[in-house]
């Protein structure tokens, strides 16, 4: 009897079941029904990340009736990762690029055209800002939306500065003081051989081995390392020795500069100044001394230019559901979905960033200066993309050999421009 | 009349039941090793990347690999660097160990434990914690260091420290496994002949160089081949560690293909790299295995 009750009672379950089943998808009709379909989406991240998405599409797989999987993998295996899987016929339809691997997918014609999204009023195309998503304009056709756009903030420890009676990097970037012979002179009065203290590092303590954020401290001193399309390498003339030097003599002679691979952190307080990205500054909330952070300085004539990382949304032509591909891309970069990812990935929409709500949301530091100095007047005065080729992985593996040259100290400046020289051409010709 | 027979012969059928018992072993054996070694020579003689089909360039990449590739040279130089200087060090210690722990004595099980446990754990996470301890700043080595007033190296950035402070670490972690070749065979050896050796005078080292070594040459012989072998093989420190660097000074074979296919996607010039290495390997074994009778005591 009681087997037959339990019966019962899980037979009216079921039944129930289905029946909030029935009226949930009476609710609304799907705005187009790609019946039942999976469309695999490629990120790096964590599973919080994945998470994170997966909710979000949430309301995208009602909406078309299918199936949005979110794969995440290691950013340092993204790229490999997905270049497999579409190489052997079993690519995602969406996946996440940054601008140093777009030419790499780009070049090979896996990425498919988005063109309903330039012209799809409700999107809004032109909101994108216009140099940024030109970049992914090709022949006519655009080819990636770039959702996220990071320049480089310079984090200073305040305390240290208040210490040493020195004005901080904020209030001298509002006096119209902050440029990088300032930025160097500071750093030489924070340098405290006794305390291990070092004013300045020119490159992420994350990963040192980036040479790439160094070219803000390059061209601010006047050089150049590529070339504007990065075909050939500039660095081995006068301005680009002079360059070296400078940043060899901060390291070996001033000292005042952290020699990578010396593996000083933000965090230990005996660091003053380094370049990083604006959300490391989630790993600093509970430090004990004040910090903030704020764009790379000026060169000595005042001229602003800061590097910046894109992170960009492709569709694979390899995918069997090309058109359901663009609306999860139109859905998840769309105004409504940008506004909800705000507080993570900083808007390339113009009007998400400019938008008081985007500008004011930290609560904590950076302050809300940093922002608007690093997403607004970053923007205004000029910013250049990383560089980046078909073969950027052995360009970047060949800088990063000839700058451990300079770091262990083994090669004078001269010497490495005119390695980079060598080598860069060869790799770029 | 003679009735011509039909079927198949005796040993027709046994040949037949012999082929069919290794079958298994030898289809996995063609599909997983022969195959993929003779697909890695193909594909080193073509311009394949992921991004785009193979196409046949015939010798091109090797070509390059010896004339027009310094990082190739450098990785080359840098094997057998760590070879020469890993080999006589682990066989030498191991071989050491083993005659301190073949004999039963309170404790021994213990040690021997100890020794072996290294082994067996993860290359990654044992490389992980000695990358800690070599930090700079607050490595427990610089920690110690500075306890008698030495000032702080920068070990994991420093051109002639990689290959070596590589070395360390590996020799670590893997002495268990040569120790337990040797301790195996040290207890095979018959307390006969220390006991006639003894009776006619012969003192611990000649007993040790004209028992003990000879008795052990083959245990020696197979623990020479797979310790050059893996020296030939060695990745994950390299790659957690190091990743290469300083520039090239810490480039090993098995890490420039890892470099050249996944980082650089260029399979078909990773694959002349790997067919090289597969080359010296084999090379190199045919050596071992043909001057072995003259070395290796075989006592039956």
């Amino acid at each position: 009897m009681k087997k037959l009750i339990s019966l019962l009672l899980i037979l009216m379950m079921a039944l129930s079941l289905c029946s909030f089943g029935t009226i949930a998808s009476a609710e609304g009709a799907p705005a187009k029904d790609y019946g039942g379909a999976t469309i695999r989406v490629s990120m790096w991240g964590d599973n919080t990340r994945k998470d994170l998405f997966e909710g979000l599409f949430e309301a995208f797989e009602k909406e078309y009736n299918c199936n949005v999987e979110v794969e995440v993998y290691a950013a340092s295996e993204y790229a490999t990762k997905v270049l497999t899987e579409t190489a052997g016929g079993n690519g995602p339809d969406v996946v996440w690029l940054t601008e140093r691997y777009y030419p790499m997918f780009a070049d090979a014609g896996f990425l498919a055209d988005m063109n309903a999204l330039m012209t799809d009023e409700e999107y809004k195309f032109d909101d994108y800002s216009v140099s940024l998503a030109n970049n992914y304009i090709k022949d006519g056709n655009l080819t990636a939306i770039p959702f996220t756009a990071n320049p480089i903030a310079l984090f200073y420890n305040a305390t240290l500065f208040k210490n040493a009676g020195l004005e901080t990097p904020l209030e001298l970037y509002k006096k119209g003081e902050w440029t990088v012979s300032k930025m160097i002179e500071c750093a030489s009065a924070l340098t405290d051989k006794a305390t291990g203290t070092y004013g300045l590092s020119l490159v992420q303590t994350v990963d040192p081995t980036n040479w790439p954020t160094l070219l803000n401290f390059i061209w601010a001193e006047g050089a150049e390392m590529f070339n504007d399309d990065t075909t050939k390498c500039l660095i081995n003339d006068e301005a680009g020795i002079a360059a070296l030097q400078k940043y060899y003599d901060l390291m070996f002679t001033d000292k005042t500069c952290v020699v990578p691979g010396e593996m000083i952190s933000f965090e230990s307080g005996q660091l003053a100044m380094y370049p990083g990205n604006f959300s490391e500054g989630a790993n600093y909330q509970n430090v004990d001394f004040e910090w903030d952070c704020i764009t790379v300085p000026a060169n000595d004539a005042g001229e602003l230019t800061n590097i910046v990382g894109v992170a960009l949304y492709g569709v694979l032509n390899t995918s069997k559901n090309t058109e359901a591909a663009v609306d999860v891309v139109k859905y998840i970069t769309g105004e409504k979905m940008q506004q909800e990812l705000s507080g993570i990935f900083v808007p390339t929409r113009e009007s998400l960033k400019n938008s008081d709500e985007f500008l004011n949301k930290t609560e904590k530091m950076p302050t809300p200066d940093a922002r608007k100095i690093l997403y607004l007047d970053v923007f205004a005065a000029n910013t250049r993309v990383y560089p980046a080729t078909t073969n950027w992985n052995e360009v970047n593996e060949a800088g990063k050999q000839i700058f451990d040259k300079l770091y262990t100290g083994n090669a004078a400046p001269a010497d490495i421009a005119a390695e980079f020289e060598s080598t860069f051409n060869a790799l770029l010709g | 009349m003679e009735r011509k027979r039909r079927g198949l012969t005796l040993k027709q059928r046994t040949n037949l039941t012999g082929y069919a018992m290794i079958s298994p072993m030898a289809i996995g054996y063609i599909l997983f090793m022969i195959t993929p070694v003779v697909v890695m020579i193909y594909l080193s003689m073509t311009s394949y990347t992921l991004l785009k089909p193979p196409k046949f360039i015939g010798l091109d990449n090797y070509v390059k690999l010896f004339t027009n590739d310094p990082t190739f040279l450098d990785t080359a130089w840098n094997t057998v660097y760590f070879t020469l200087l890993f080999v006589p060090l682990n066989m030498l210690i191991c071989l050491g160990l083993a005659l301190l722990m073949y004999k039963n004595f309170k404790g021994v099980g213990f040690f021997r434990t100890i020794l072996f446990t290294p082994y067996v754990t993860s290359m990654v996470a044992w490389a992980i914690v000695w990358k800690y301890l070599f930090q700079t700043d607050n490595g427990l080595i610089n920690v110690v260091m500075g306890w008698f007033g030495l000032d702080p190296v920068n070990w994991l950035y420093n051109e002639k420290a990689a290959i070596p402070i590589s070395v360390v670490v590996t020799l670590l972690k893997g002495l268990g496994m040569n120790t337990v070749i040797f301790i195996s065979a040290l207890m095979d050896v018959p307390q006969i002949y220390y006991e006639a050796a003894s009776l006619d005078g012969a003192g611990s080292w000649s007993r040790f160089k004209n028992i003990t070594l000879p008795m052990i040459s083959q245990s020696i012989f197979l623990a020479l081949i797979l310790t050059i072998i893996g020296c030939f093989k060695v990745f994950a420190q390299i790659y957690v560690m190091s990743k290469g660097g300083p520039a090239t000074s810490s480039y090993v074979f098995v890490y420039y293909i890892y470099v050249t296919a996944f980082r650089y996607f260029k399979f078909g010039y990773a694959s002349a790299i790997s067919t090289v290495l597969f080359l010296i390997i084999l090379v190199l074994t045919a050596i071992q295995w043909a001057v072995r009778k003259k070395w290796v005591f075989y006592e039956t």
